[in-house]
């Protein structure tokens, strides 16, 4: 699957199941569900970036922490 | 694909880094008991997860398995740690590992401080057979059996390779490397090291449905992306602990 502008990219056969999915149980076309998808993922960075720029959140640094901690571990 | 020179991870491994995409994939819970480990559990690897388990409250890294054996491809200490500390399930991402190309077996390869003497007598001690070969343009896939590099000698070992290294683990303290150049590198300071082939895929799913077990670093599983952290706490993963 293409990365849509993200910087990372799906499972093929991950984003197969997706959008089998929700292709069932809605009456959507392949790219509105694609678009509708990539806007989600948009919120949720969007919700996430919020996080991290709220002073009073603590529990984001410690992810944070395991984020850069789990990069620097995958080889 | 190039890779820079080695960075030391922890006190026994030197691995090379490389930068690779970051790809997302399905995150599933299993029962501890419906997936199995191929390569044996190294006691203070396994001390080390425990510790930070606890100490971080959070497991952050999926164990990786062979959708259809249950095979475990990364994570046997993860695997065992949840085990030990009483947990039930695992937060795993299932792989095609037969079908899939993408995924490469690959091997690390052992280096120790000892003398090439003594690394002879325990091969002599457990029944080998070992010959000189030409250390001139060496190359671990040319060879089936391994062969023991040291600054003086290089062997090549007619032996079971997987006893051979369960006893070799057992008796002396090695480093791991995973490029053979930096194996070469390390031979040159005065170490003896061991070429070997990683097993293939059908082996590795053989010895782990077989109950059967390879040296830890025996084998090294090459993945083409990294795949994110998650965030389960301990809580969630070790219910029943007081």
């Amino acid at each position: 699957m293409s990365n849509n502008g993200f910087p990372f990219d799906v499972d093929r056969g991950h984003w197969k199941q997706v959008m089998s999915r929700l292709k069932q149980e809605t009456d959507f076309s392949r790219e509105e569900i694609e678009r509708g998808l990539t806007f989600m993922l948009g919120r949720q960075a969007s919700e996430l970036l919020n996080e991290a720029a709220d002073e009073e959140n603590e529990e984001i640094l410690t992810e944070l922490e395991i984020a850069i901690l789990h990069s620097n571990e995958e080889k | 694909m190039s890779s820079n020179p080695t960075s030391r991870v922890d006190h026994s491994e030197h691995v090379s880094f490389e930068d690779k995409p970051l790809r997302i994939f399905p995150v599933e819970r299993v029962a501890l008991e419906q997936i199995r480990p191929h390569e044996a559990v190294n006691q203070p690897d396994l001390d080390s997860f425990c510790r930070s388990f606890r100490g971080k409250g959070l497991f952050y890294k999926p164990i990786l398995i062979d959708g259809e054996s249950g095979t475990i491809l990364d994570g046997t200490h993860r695997w065992a740690g949840l085990r030990e500390l009483g947990g039930h399930e695992a937060p795993v991402i299932p792989f095609r590992y037969q079908e899939d190309d993408e995924i490469i077996v690959d091997t690390w390869y052992p280096f120790c401080s000892e003398d090439v003497g003594t690394l002879i007598n325990l091969l002599e001690e457990i029944g080998s057979d070992y010959e000189p070969v030409s250390r001139d343009a060496l190359d671990a896939d040319d060879h089936p059996h391994p062969v023991l590099i040291s600054p003086e000698k290089t062997y090549e070992i007619r032996h079971n390779p997987i006893s051979l290294f369960h006893r070799l683990e057992e008796t002396f303290d090695f480093q791991y490397t995973d490029e053979q150049i930096h194996l070469e590198q390390f031979v040159s300071e005065g170490a003896c090291g061991f070429l070997r082939q990683a097993p293939s895929k059908q082996t590795v799913i053989e010895i782990a449905q077989r109950g059967d077990t390879v040296p830890p670093k025996y084998t090294c599983h090459r993945f083409p992306y990294k795949y994110p952290h998650i965030m389960a706490r301990y809580e969630d993963l070790i219910p029943d602990e007081q």
